[in-house]
């Protein structure tokens, strides 16, 4: 009577069994043909990005976030001087983290390139991403301040109806300050 | 059997079309339908995966037994899932920054476990494959249309071309969730107006299609 | 202790699972029609979502990335849950029948809410969830978000009963409609955390 039991549960727990291991190897197998040219991608999409905020000969990376990824960059010249840092950071927006790339030069901004919005709102803090906002911090020696409109010295004007999204890009910049601090020395 | 095919396939996109008359599905329409471009990216990932996974349980559906049967169709899923996730982040990253999480999460989205147990489970591989086909297209179809009502209105665009963007002042409302909400709530009217619905009952939320829908309408019915 | 009462919240108000997130759509339309049921299912979804996030937050962080196998995570998360859920049932019907017979019918249920696959895959793309025991916050914030929804959204459905809507509307649109608006209300808690602490 038991071993009738134990066949009768042996059978679909061998083909689930066998099920899941099938599944494994068809996706192990997958990402062994696409994980090349998915990072080959990334690599890609990251120097474009680098290449736009800085222009440099090469780059060499000079930290590590806490997670393993490299999260600041010293853009070098053909003779091998500085021409600049590089600092990637992010911070919680209206729908979830936004991703930063600032170039900070002589603790002078030098440029700023949002890396990835896709968690803000399209049509508004996704327009973050656009060169009317970004410019405005270009020049500045630290974080400003975000004001609804008329911006002053040490003021950026926040996004309309996005004033969560400015002040998220605002704090990474911020954060990126304090990195820079802690490798451009 | 030709008839059998060819209604099949039409099946999905008119008379049982998942979000607007069976109602599976809802949370990817409400959340990627704010772009059109998004909405047909969406589609035809869940479509990739609907077809997939319906040929292999189709065709495993003599050896899986019923007492695994759930487990073994969500492991299935869970695999094109992943399979289609890595195609989308090589050959589009955009589309993956876009649809976010939403892409994993086609593993439990109603319409293709729905679909795994009432079709694949119970009919060959060709005629299982039509039907994933038609329930993607018309789940795409579905998504397509919302997401170009509410590009349309929330930002002006379609497709990213402005259309109406320099005219009028867009009704952002309508890319947030309320706007959401509220266009699938008229869709929905608009679909029961056209034809009959599927039960002419209180509880029209169709999840009488999803594969724990008894349990949904025990809850309901039992503290009625 | 700032990062915890944003992350409460962000997962309560602003960032609610339902009406923010289109997470537990399915449920939230079909289970929320009285308060009883509303309030069963969500502690069960709540239970759910911090179970499973103990579990595999510490798999995904520990186990898969550092051996690059995070491709694996969806299929792993998936089936962690949907065991979960299984285990979860058969203790519950074996040591406290009573909290079985109130919640047992809803756990089933939770395997394919995507607010619980949700939460433990949002843990990592949220940038204030850094440890193990934010995440666990988290994850009970969001199924209290869940649940404050459900017993709002039970709320409004109730008064709709008493309403006359026109035919067309009746049944699945008006319930659209109401959770729009539902959802507009909770629009107005979006930059609390952020004002709260400037």
């Amino acid at each position: 009577m038991k071993e009738k039991k134990m066949a009768a549960l042996l059978r679909p727990a061998a083909v689930l069994f066998l099920t899941c291991l099938l599944v494994t190897l068809a996706v192990a197998g997958t990402n062994a043909v696409f994980a090349e040219r998915i990072a080959l991608q990334e690599a890609a999409t990251l120097s474009a990005s680098m290449r736009k905020v800085l222009a440099a000969d090469t780059y060499e990376t000079v930290h590590t976030s806490a997670a393993g990824e490299p999260d600041a960059y010293r853009g070098l010249d053909t003779g091998g001087g500085t021409v600049g840092y590089i600092l990637i950071t992010s911070e919680n927006g209206y729908g979830g983290a936004v991703s930063v790339m600032t170039a900070i030069q002589d603790e002078k901004i030098l440029a700023v390139s949002i890396l990835d919005v896709s968690s803000e709102t399209p049509g508004l803090g996704q327009n973050a991403a656009k060169p009317d906002f970004t410019n405005q911090y270009t020049g500045l020696t630290s974080a400003p301040t975000v004001v609804k409109s008329g911006a002053g010295t040490g003021e950026i004007d926040a996004l309309t109806g996005a004033t969560i999204t400015s002040k998220a890009v605002t704090r990474a910049i911020e954060a990126a300050f304090a990195l820079y601090e802690e490798v451009g020395n | 059997m030709k008839n059998e095919t060819l209604s099949t396939l039409t099946n999905g996109i008119l008379k049982e079309n998942p979000v607007l008359r069976l109602v599976l599905g809802t949370c990817p329409t409400l959340a990627i339908t704010t772009s059109a471009t998004n909405a047909i990216g969406m589609g035809v990932a869940a479509t990739l995966v609907l077809i997939c996974s319906n040929v292999v349980i189709s065709a495993l559906r003599k050896v899986i037994s019923d007492q695994v049967r759930i487990p073994a169709y969500i492991t299935i899923i869970a695999g094109f899932v992943t399979i289609v996730q890595m195609v989308v982040k090589a050959l589009s990253p955009a589309l993956d920054a876009a649809l976010g999480i939403y892409l994993p999460l086609i593993v439990v989205n109603c319409i293709i476990l729905g679909r795994a147990e009432m079709f694949a489970s119970k009919n060959g591989v060709v005629l299982s494959a039509l039907d994933g086909l038609g329930m993607g297209i018309g789940f795409t179809l579905a998504l397509l249309l919302m997401g170009c009502i509410r590009e349309l209105l929330g930002a002006g665009t379609l497709f990213g071309f402005p259309i109406t963007a320099g005219l009028i002042e867009p009704m952002t409302i309508m890319l947030l969730p309320p706007g959401g909400f509220f266009v699938f709530g008229i869709l929905v009217a608009l679909a029961g107006l056209t034809g009959k619905r599927k039960k002419q009952g209180s509880n029209t939320s169709g999840c009488a299609s999803c594969p724990a829908g008894e349990l949904c309408g025990k809850s309901e019915g039992g503290t009625e | 202790m700032q990062m915890v009462i944003t992350i409460l919240i962000s997962g309560i108000l602003t960032d609610n699972f339902v009406l923010a997130k289109f997470l537990g759509i399915c449920p939230f339309l079909g289970v929320s029609k009285k308060l009883d049921t509303a309030v069963g299912m969500s502690v069960a979804v709540t239970f759910v979502m911090v179970l499973a996030t103990l579990v595999t937050y510490p798999l995904y962080k520990y186990v898969l990335l550092p051996k690059s196998l995070d491709y694996l995570q969806t299929i792993l998360f998936i089936l962690v849950i949907a065991g979960l859920v299984q285990l979860v049932e058969v203790v519950l019907k074996r040591f406290i029948p009573p909290l079985h017979r109130a919640l047992g019918i809803y756990l089933p249920l939770i395997t394919t809410n995507c607010a619980v696959l949700g939460v433990t895959l949002l843990h990592f793309t949220n940038a204030n969830v850094s440890t193990f025991p934010l995440a666990l916050l988290n994850a009970l914030a969001g199924g209290l978000g869940f649940l404050l929804a459900m017993v709002i959204f039970a709320g409004v459905r109730g008064r709709l009963e008493t309403c006359d809507i026109p035919k067309a509307l009746q049944g699945l649109p008006i319930t659209l409609i109401a959770a729009a608006l539902t959802s507009l209300s909770f629009l107005g808690f979006a930059g609390l955390a952020d004002g709260l602490f400037g």
